[in-house]
């Protein structure tokens, strides 16, 4: 089941930088960002986790575009594309807690609560 | 240990600790400087990794872009210097036990893949330059890398088709100026509700 | 006209048809008369219910019903001539037939003989002795063709008479009403009812004596019943009338009796004419509702209404017999025809070869026993009993063939293809017939041969019914006969019909419906076992005793001759049960006349005595009535059976049957005793009667001075009448009472059965083959003691007589001493052997109180039960609602509250917080990638 950890043991935890480095950290980014989404109470704190998350994204794609020849090209393009719509998302994000502020006076989340069933 | 090896595990170290940093702290300005050095972190590591112009954009975009935006609205949100909005332990286990959860699975499939590395020639490879990047956007698929084919079980490998992303950069253009339109919408000054005396 | 001519036997259905022509006719002017009432055409009606249009539907009736008798004459006249040339044929060649059955037998044995020599030469390939062998055998073969010839004859003539019969004296009125629809052509048992007719000797005469008697009385009754015309317009305060006159009201009452008499007469004729059971049925209870309806004819009289309605009831409780015996009989032998249940039922005369059978005419019994081949049906010798009853094919045949005789038949075949010679040819055809079942072709049957008998019941093929549902079914029609012939015990009804008017009496209790029941018996006979045969002649014997002695004590005049009209009805049935089938009918036939003519003649008087009937109260009126007198004392003397009267050849009869029937089975004597005795009964009976009513002092003098002799229209058919009485059975030789026209011509239509059962063998064609011996013949011991009987019945009625003329005639006895010395005798006598009584007990009051319980039954269930039952009803719908409310709209309440509360629960989903959908996209996403994981990795394990 697992070749890698295996080979890690025989070989004593010196082992080149591979892949799958960086999609673990790739992927532990994308639970921080998940559990901070999760957690914050403050809005500005979930887009922080929105933030988190698209970085995990990112390194995930150039990591797949550095060990994998084949998408060389495409790892970089989307993580650019990642960037860009991570900045513009965050405008847009931002601009919609102003007004939610604006209208509640709060960037309490919890005070979001429309949707109630 | 190699030098890629150093660098990495630093990079990433500082990389993750700034991302739990972020998570576990309760002010929000502190959460927002943590979340710069995360993001500076992952710039480092996107030149570790030999995407030279990815991590200046990333420095530029996201650094002096986005955090600073961030740093804004926290700043026009702000009600009380000193109240901070608390999540109590129950909802943070909560939180914390589906993250786990969610870890442990993206590791579990992590694992069932084979490794890759580098072939020992190529440890500190750079990826393709920007102006081949740039090319790639603006139409010229000439700088497609003559790559095989991966995922395919073959004894004859296919070399990939040339592509070119022009169209993903004009949409993305477009969808920047929406969002440039939205969100000044959204963000403009509304008219108080008349209070009645 | 040729269609008549081609088939005389329309004479006796036009016969038949013309009383119902008046009786459509007599109905379709009530019909207008009111009709025209009711819409007030006051016209039309005034002339359809007048008195002249009334007058005129009597008198058509009388020339239609002379019409008939005309036609029916005519018919007979054709029919009898037809017949006897034909008999006479047929004997003559069965007598050739017998002549030459000796040279028949040297013939046959020579020409075996030369063609056994043939063969044999054949063999030794000689040709020229088989040359002159075959020369030799020519002329043997030309003879015994000759002789053949006449059996041949005899088939024709047969065949012709049948077929004759079959298409110019039978026939089909209406096509086949057919059960089961099966192939028209060949209809097998059990699926087709016939409506057609046939007419023989019997149904002749009987049309007939029928016809004439009619049309006397539809003469008679123009007179008498006078009473009953509408009034004309000059009648002016004679009679009261009601305001309304129409048929059904009392003064337009006479067209009414016509029409019913009409009715009548059609059923009777029709009864007569029928050849199967279905028919006879029909006219059963058609003459039985005419019956009805004219003994109630009255209606201001509550007797004349319980009187009618007395008969009809007892004559429908004879009728559940009649019905049980034809279910029995449709059951087994699958038709309801008179000569196809005779061919089924009773031995065929003769086979195929003409060979006379020994039980030819016998009702065959069979025993079902365990042979070495297993059950087999085999027939038992005539002396011992069976416990089943062979039922004949239709069209005989032999059995199946064996595969040697196949074999044999099949060589005969082939031969006959190939011959030639016609000498040769007709030998092979004769070999084939005698071989062949597919050809008519029946050999007689004898004691121990063994039968078999199909399962399902087809007219070509034997069968068996049980011996005691054929005794059951005789048993059934008789009881038929017992209710409409008026026997003990269903003869409580005839006295009180005479509530009707005389003409009825006459006419239907006297001559003809009556007779009716006899008719029936008669021509059932061949069904009739020797244990049922039995039953009817002792219930003949203890019917003739009851009638004779209740009528000794009747007062009222037609009471005693309806007793008188019982007793002789129960000789006829004792003369069938004896044997004596023809002296039985030939008595209906002579009692017809004489008894009618006494009916007329009481009428006569009543006419006189303005209808008080009572005897005590008459006396002497000879002397008034003269011709009445004279025309009564024919009659009386006819039904005392006085020598030289009608009466007296038929009486003879009868009682030298018994005689004989007596001489061989000596446990019956009480067969011959009960009708010698009631001879003596009888004339005492009737001579008191006439002695009462002309002769000594009138007891009642306005009743003498006010008498008087009728008008002609009664008087003539009286006249005519008496000299039918004495003259009807005389033959060239009226000294001789053995010889008779009549009876001679009834014993043409008398059945082999009774020659069979009682003779010795056929009379005419093989008086030498005999199912009993001569020793033991009834009839051959009859007419050796027929003198003797003859003697002790003159002697009985001597006694009668003189016992009479003694107590009535001169009074040197006294009448009321007898009464005195038995006094519990004469109140038995008086009140009828308290019949009417038992049955009044038994009978009338349980079923009165049954129906009154059942009508307390109804009004106490329709009130409180239907009651009980309609509230128990509407609990029930409240029942049902309430469950409907509490658990139909529970339930689909429930439903609803249950969705709700799903609804409730799941809404807590939705917290409205951004984090908690936040928390369950991650969960929902760690989910969808661990399926994914498993998926994987379960693909790449394969």
């Amino acid at each position: 089941m697992i070749p890698l950890l295996a080979e890690a043991t025989s070989s004593g935890w010196i082992t080149p930088i591979g892949l799958h480095h960086y999609l673990f950290l790739a992927a532990f980014l994308l639970v921080c960002g998940l559990v901070c989404m999760m957690a914050k109470r403050n809005a500005i704190g979930v887009l922080m986790g929105v933030e988190l998350v698209l970085n995990a994204a990112a390194i995930n794609f150039v990591a797949f575009a550095r060990y994998n020849r084949t998408f060389e090209l495409e790892g970089q393009i989307f993580a650019l594309f990642v960037i860009v719509m991570a900045a513009a998302e965050a405008a847009v994000a931002l601009a919609i807690v102003l007004s939610f502020y604006h209208q509640h006076h709060t960037v309490d989340v919890d005070n979001a609560r429309e949707l109630k069933g | 240990m190699t030098l890629v090896a150093v660098l990495f595990w630093i990079l990433a170290g500082f990389t993750a600790l700034s991302a739990l940093a972020v998570t576990f702290t309760t002010r929000i300005v502190r959460s927002a400087v943590w979340l710069l050095f995360t993001l500076a972190g992952t710039a480092g590591l996107f030149f570790l990794l030999g995407a030279e112009f990815l991590g200046a954009a990333q420095l530029l975009i996201y650094v002096g872009g986005t955090m600073v935006l961030v740093i804004f609205g926290v700043m026009l949100t702000a009600s009380h210097p000193a109240s901070s909005l608390q999540t109590n332990i129950a909802e943070w286990s909560l939180a914390l036990s589906v993250g786990v959860l969610l870890y442990a699975v993206l590791c579990v499939v992590l694992f069932s893949v084979p490794a890759v590395t580098d072939a020992p020639e190529e440890t500190s490879r750079s990826l393709l330059a920007s102006k081949y990047l740039g090319s790639a956007l603006l139409g010229n698929s000439s700088a497609t890398p003559a790559a095989w084919l991966t995922g395919f079980p073959s004894e004859k490998p296919l070399p990939r088709t040339r592509v070119h992303y022009l169209l993903p950069f004009e949409i993305v253009s477009i969808h920047l100026l929406v969002v440039l339109v939205g969100a000044a919408y959204l963000a403009r000054a509304k008219r108080r509700p008349e209070t009645k005396p | 006209m040729t269609w008549l001519v081609d088939t005389p036997g329309l004479y006796f259905v036009l016969a038949m048809l013309m009383p119902l022509a008046t009786f459509l006719v007599v109905l379709v002017g009530s019909l207008i008369a009111a009709l025209a009432r009711r819409h007030n055409y006051e016209q039309v009606h005034a002339l359809v219910a007048s008195r002249e249009v009334a007058l005129l539907t009597g008198i058509g009736a009388t020339a239609v019903m002379a019409l008939a008798f005309v036609l029916s004459v005519v018919g007979f006249v054709q029919y009898e001539s037809e017949f006897r040339a034909n008999r006479q044929a047929i004997v003559e060649a069965h007598a050739a037939l017998a002549e030459s059955a000796p040279q028949r037998e040297k013939l046959e044995a020579l020409i075996e003989q030369l063609t056994d020599a043939r063969t044999q030469a054949q063999e030794e390939n000689n040709p020229a002795k088989v040359a002159e062998l075959t020369e030799r055998l020519k002329e043997p073969r030309l003879q015994l063709e000759e002789i053949l010839a006449h059996e041949q004859r005899i088939g024709h003539l047969e065949s012709f008479w049948q077929s004759a019969r079959a298409s110019r004296w039978t026939g089909t009125l209406l096509s086949v009403v057919q059960i089961h629809p099966t192939q028209r052509d060949n209809p097998t048992l059990g699926t087709t009812l016939r409506w057609g007719y046939t007419v023989d000797s019997l149904t002749g005469l009987m049309f007939v004596m029928i016809t004439f008697i009619g049309m006397l009385i539809h003469l008679y009754s123009i007179t008498y019943m006078r009473d009953e015309l509408p009034p004309s317009p000059s009648d002016g305060d004679s009679f009261e009338y009601p305001a309304s006159s129409s048929v059904t009201s009392p003064s337009g009452r006479f067209s009414r009796f016509f029409l019913y008499l009409s009715l009548f007469s059609f059923a009777m004729l029709h009864l007569v004419l029928a050849d199967n059971f279905f028919q006879v049925f029909v006219c059963w209870e058609l003459v039985g509702l005419c019956s009805y309806l004219l003994i109630g004819f009255y209606t201001e009289r509550p007797e004349a209404g319980l009187a009618a309605n007395k008969a009809f009831l007892v004559n429908r409780l004879g009728d559940i017999g009649l019905i049980l015996g034809m279910a029995i009989l449709w059951t087994y032998c699958g038709t309801l025809d008179f000569e196809r249940l005779y061919a089924q039922i009773r031995h065929p005369l003769a086979d195929a070869h003409q060979t006379p059978g020994k039980l030819a005419g016998a009702i065959v019994r069979a025993e079902q026993k365990s042979t070495a081949k297993g059950q087999q049906i085999v027939v038992s010798k005539p002396g011992e009993g069976g416990n089943l009853v062979v039922l004949f094919p239709e069209r005989p045949l032999g059995e199946t063939l064996t595969e040697p005789q196949a074999a044999e038949l099949k060589r005969f075949r082939q031969a006959l293809h190939r011959a030639t010679d016609p000498a040769e040819r007709a030998r092979l055809e004769r070999l084939i017939a005698a071989k062949d079942p597919s050809i008519d072709h029946f050999h007689n049957l004898g004691p121990n041969r063994v039968i078999r008998p199909r399962g399902d019941r087809v007219a070509e093929e034997f069968g068996v019914m049980p011996y005691g549902l054929l005794v059951l079914a005789g048993l059934g029609i008789f009881a038929g006969c017992v209710g409409k012939s008026a026997q003990f015990p269903l003869h409580v009804w005839l006295p009180d019909a005479m509530a009707g008017p005389t003409p009825v009496s006459a006419l239907i209790h006297a001559a003809t419906m009556v007779a009716a029941g006899v008719y029936l018996a008669a021509r059932c006979y061949f069904l009739f076992t020797p244990e049922v045969l039995l039953v009817i002649a002792y219930l003949g014997a203890i019917t003739l005793l009851l009638g004779a002695s209740l009528a000794i004590v009747a007062n009222d005049i037609k009471q005693v001759l309806a007793y008188s009209t019982v007793s002789q009805l129960g000789l006829m049935m004792l003369a069938i049960g004896v044997g004596g089938w023809t002296a039985g009918l030939f008595h209906l036939l002579t009692h017809a006349f004489f008894k009618a003519l006494l009916f007329l003649g009481a009428g006569a008087i009543l006419l006189a005595t303005h209808h008080q009937g009572n005897l005590q109260q008459m006396g002497g009126l000879r002397h008034r009535m003269p011709y009445t007198a004279l025309c009564m004392l024919v009659g009386v003397l006819a039904i005392t059976g006085v020598p030289f009267t009608s009466g007296w050849y038929s009486k003879d009869a009868i009682l030298s049957q018994a005689l004989g029937y007596v001489y061989v089975h000596r446990e019956h004597a009480f067969l011959f005793v009960a009708p010698a005795l009631g001879v003596c009964l009888t004339a005492f009976a009737l001579f008191r009667l006439w002695f009462l009513a002309f002769v000594g002092q009138p007891r009642n003098n306005d009743l003498y001075q006010e008498a008087q002799e009728s008008p002609w229209p009664v008087l003539l058919p009286l006249g005519v009448l008496a000299v039918m009485s004495v003259g009807v059975a005389w033959s060239q030789t009226p000294w001789d009472v053995h010889q008779s026209f009549l009876r001679d011509t009834l014993a043409q239509a008398q059945p082999l059965a009774v020659a069979a059962d009682f003779g010795t063998g056929h009379a005419v064609l093989f008086p030498e083959v005999a199912a009993k011996p001569a020793e033991r013949s009834e009839t051959a011991w009859g007419e050796q003691w027929s003198d003797a009987a003859g003697l002790l019945a003159f002697l009985a009625l001597l006694v009668g007589f003189l016992l009479a003329l003694a107590s009535y005639g001169t009074r040197a006895l006294d009448p009321q001493q007898a009464p005195a010395s038995f006094p519990a005798v004469h109140q038995l006598l008086v009140q009828r052997f308290y019949l009417d009584a038992l049955y009044d007990r038994l009978l009338v009051k349980p079923t009165l109180s049954l129906g009154r319980a059942l009508a307390w039954n109804d009004r106490v269930l329709l009130e409180r039960g239907s009651d009980q039952l309609a509230w128990g009803g509407v609990h029930l719908a409240w029942g049902v609602r309430r469950f409907d409310l509490h658990l139909v709209d529970g339930l689909v309440n429930g439903l609803g509250s249950l969705l709700f509360r799903i609804g409730q629960t799941l809404r807590t989903l939705q917290t409205g917080y951004v984090r908690t959908y936040i928390l369950y996209l991650v969960f929902g996403v760690a989910f969808l990638f661990a399926l994914l994981l498993l998926l994987i990795t379960q693909v790449k394990a394969r």
